[in-house]
This record gives structure tokens, C-alpha cells and sequence, in this order.
């Protein structure tokens, strides 16, 4: 099977894609089949990180639902805007209007509307596409519509798709979403080591726990870059206590470097433009890192990093009134 | 007579193998057992949650249940799937990815302390 290794972070814009891009190069130039995944479909942006001309594959994705009102039915009573729990209805120019891009396609108007006027029809979310990097390596992402969620659904379909082109010594390299919502969820779910990115910020440590929490409960082992270490160096400790008690392998720590906005704005990846500046050499240290220790003897690193226990998810649950 | 639920990579069935992600598998193999321990029928059933755009692990467990499942198995278990198995007490296990359906059948019947 494929070694799929899940870059996450919790908190957003601490680094996640340049490790991801950086660890993708580093492996690819090493000799591996890589293939790299984008699963921020709201916000992707590996595809400008790695020099994507042109892609190769175009798809629409279209699983969401919005409800549309048959006007030769209509007789503009209303109730469809009264119960909309979305409030995506409005009155206007006379007659009623469902705004597409509000509308969840919960139906709740369709069965409410007494002349049964509304019905539901399928609408795109949004794109996934598949590229050949500059680097020779391919690129699968999704890039989502204005208004349309993301979901762990979409992030599966792409993974599928660089699993089926995957051999049996591939390494996938997932960028995930920030955040612990369902598409981190799904990045998560199924990989075989998270590599989380941290700041010595107490928002970022505090985005690290709930993303490690999630990395727990898929038992995945997980290991830790600090980035930026130097901006906030008494905070450093409290980041590398918290590795320490959860059994995380702190496998780099990469200094403030003004060479990585710089990189970012000439859309070339660090460590191809600027690969003797500090943040590089780290990144690249990194990356020999993983290959060496994760990849190369995973078996070994994943049973010594393997969270003992998962944590037990106290749910929230909403019981329906008893009766009688 | 107890029945286990099994996520499966593939088509599911006694020959394929245990899914790598749980919610999100696209079959369940549910393999009925007598009192013994020997196999008295094997189902294949599709997985709702493959198909989910969110709460993958919730429609999933739902269609386990209408089964009438006593033991599910699955690679890892993500939050939803915990919290709706503690919630509803459903006996649950997990074997990493790849292992053969028949081999996650044996480490059921010793967890069931059948056979």
C-alpha cells in the first residue's frame, strides 16, 4: 500500500503548504513517486507553491443541491420565505426568489409550499483537477465555488484519485485544510502519519491540540515542525512540553526567514529559489528527516509514536423530548 | 446469534480486506455466527457514509444498526464514529488496514470469546 502522510496544523498560515511542497520536492528528487494532494478546496494554493502551467484533467463535482421554485406553478403565497431557515428567500420584482448560493438545499420550502411549486436540483461544487508539477510529479486538488462547503466527501474523492494512480511504494503527501472541520477530518482519516505545523503562539498551540486530538482518535502517529521558532522563543518550551507529554516526534524546528514571503510572491518553492537561505536549509533538513525516519522505517517510528490510547470524544447530544 | 460488521477496501466478502478508513469505506461485510463461532451467512452491504457530504460515521453506524450489528470494525474510529458508538454502547474494535476480512473474523470470535 501507499505511504499517505497528512500535513495539518489547526491554525492557518503557519506553514502548512510550504512543508508539504517542500517534503514532496525533497522526496521526488530523492527517487520517490510522489504524488501530492491539495485538500484545501476552499483555499488551494500547492498548485502556485509548485509551478502548475496548465492542468491536465478538469472535472466538475457536482453533489450539492439548491431548491428552485417552478414559477408556472407559483402563486406567490409566501410560505416558502416564512419557513426557510436559511432565510435565502426574498421578495423581489414581484415575485419570490431563492438566492442560490444561501440556499443548503434542505428542502424545508419544498415541503411546505402548498402548490408543491419547489423542487431540487443538483448544482456544482466545485472543481477537482489533476496537473503535472514543473517537478515531474502530479498534483491532484479541488478548488470549490463561492458559497458551497467544503466537505470530507470531496477531500476522499481526491485522495481516492491519487490512490488509484498510486504504486505500491508511492508516497501521497496531503496538504490539509486549517481547521478540525470534516475535511480535515477526512485528510486525517486513513493516513498513515500526520506531520503537524506549529508556531510558538499560544492561538497556534491551542489549534495544534484540537487538530492532534483528532490525529489521536485515527491513531495516527504524528510528528511536529515549529516553525518560525525564533519570533517568540520563551513560548518554544511550552510547544515542545506538550510534544513531549503526547508522545510527538519534534522532527525540526525552522527559523523567521524573510526569504519565504519572497519565495511566495516570485509563486517559486523556497527551497528551489533560495535553497541556501536558513528556512531552506531547515525545511530540507526536514525533509531528510522524514525520509530517513518515517518513511524509510515506518513500521518502527509509527510503533514507537503511536498514540497509546484514543482519546474518548465526549459528544454533545441533543435527545428528542421523552413522551408519555 | 452475534454479527460483526467489517469496513472493506473493496467489494467486501470474506477475501478482501479491512478497509483504511472506517465512515468512509465503501462496504460493510456483516458476517452472522452461531453459538460456536461458524459462520451461518455473510452480507455485503453498501455504506452510506461513503457517499455523505458531511456526518459520514453517523449514517454509517445508522445503517449498522438497522442491520443489527453487535461488533464493528474498522481501522481507527474518527469523532463522530466514537461518540455515536459510546452513545448507542455498540461493541467495537479496531484492526489496521489490510488485514485480510478472514483474520479480523478470527480476532472477532476471540473478542466475542467464540470458538
Amino acid at each position: 500500500m501507499p505511504l499517505e502522510i497528512a500535513v495539518a496544523s489547526g491554525k492557518g498560515g503557519v506553514g502548512k503548504s510550504t512543508v508539504s511542497s517542500t517534503l514532496a520536492l525533497y522526496l521526488s528528487k530523492h527517487g520517490y513517486d510522489v504524488i501530492a494532494v491539495d485538500a484545501d478546496a476552499d483555499a488551494p494554493n500547492l498548485h502556485l507553491v509548485l509551478e502548475v502551467g496548465e492542468w491536465e484533467q478538469e472535472e466538475r463535482f457536482s453533489d450539492a443541491w439548491v431548491s428552485e421554485i417552478d414559477y408556472t406553478r407559483c402563486t406567490n403565497c409566501g410560505v416558502c420565505a416564512e419557513v426557510c431557515p436559511y432565510e435565502a428567500v426574498s421578495f423581489t420584482n414581484g415575485r419570490y426568489v431563492i438566492n442560490p448560493v444561501i440556499c443548503e438545499g434542505c428542502l424545508t420550502c419544498a415541503l411546505a409550499c402548498p402548490e408543491k411549486a419547489i423542487r431540487r436540483k443538483r448544482v456544482e461544487r466545485g472543481v477537482i483537477r489533476l496537473a503535472k508539477t514543473r517537478y515531474g510529479f502530479p498534483l491532484w486538488t479541488a478548488e470549490l465555488m463561492p458559497g458551497r462547503p467544503n466537505t470530507g466527501k470531496l477531500v476522499t474523492e481526491i485522495k481516492n484519485r491519487a490512490k488509484a494512480m498510486a504504486g505500491k511504494d508511492t508516497v501521497i503527501v496531503v496538504d490539509s485544510a486549517a481547521g478540525i472541520g470534516c475535511q480535515v477530518i477526512s485528510s486525517l482519516a486513513g493516513a498513515n502519519a500526520a506531520i503537524l505545523v506549529a508556531e510558538p503562539t499560544p492561538a497556534s498551540l491551542s489549534d495544534l491540540r484540537r487538530v492532534h486530538t483528532i490525529a489521536k482518535q485515527f491513531l495516527l502517529p504524528s510528528a511536529l515542525v515549529i516553525n518560525k521558532y525564533d519570533i517568540n522563543p520563551g513560548y518554544v518550551d511550552k510547544i515542545l512540553e506538550y510534544a513531549k507529554e503526547e508522545n510527538i516526534d519534534v522532527i525540526g524546528m525552522i527559523p523567521y526567514d524573510d526569504h519565504v514571503p519572497r519565495a511566495a510572491a516570485e509563486m517559486k518553492p523556497l527551497v528551489e529559489l533560495y535553497p541556501d537561505s536558513p528556512a531552506a536549509k531547515a525545511l530540507l533538513e526536514i525533509a531528510r528527516r522524514v525520509e530517513e525516519t518515517i518513511i524509510r522505517n515506518w513500521r518502527e517510528w509509527a510503533r514507537r509514536h503511536m498514540p497509546r490510547k484514543p482519546v474518548h470524544y465526549t459528544p454533545i447530544v441533543i435527545k428528542p423530548p421523552q413522551l408519555g | 446469534m452475534p454479527k460483526i460488521a467489517i469496513a472493506s477496501e473493496n467489494g467486501g466478502g470474506l477475501d478482501d480486506v479491512v478497509a483504511s478508513r472506517f465512515a468512509r469505506a465503501p462496504k460493510f461485510t456483516i458476517i452472522e455466527l452461531d453459538d460456536k463461532g461458524n459462520i451461518v451467512g455473510v452480507k455485503i452491504i453498501d455504506n452510506p457514509g461513503a457517499q455523505a457530504t458531511g456526518g459520514a460515521a453517523i449514517k454509517a453506524i445508522q445503517a449498522l444498526i438497522n442491520e443489527g450489528v453487535d461488533l464493528v470494525i474498522g481501522p481507527a474510529f474518527g469523532p463522530n464514529a466514537q461518540a455515536v458508538l459510546a452513545e448507542m454502547n455498540i461493541r467495537n474494535m479496531t484492526l489496521p488496514a489490510g488485514t485480510r476480512i478472514r483474520d479480523a473474523l478470527e480476532a472477532a470470535k476471540k473478542e466475542l470469546g467464540l470458538g
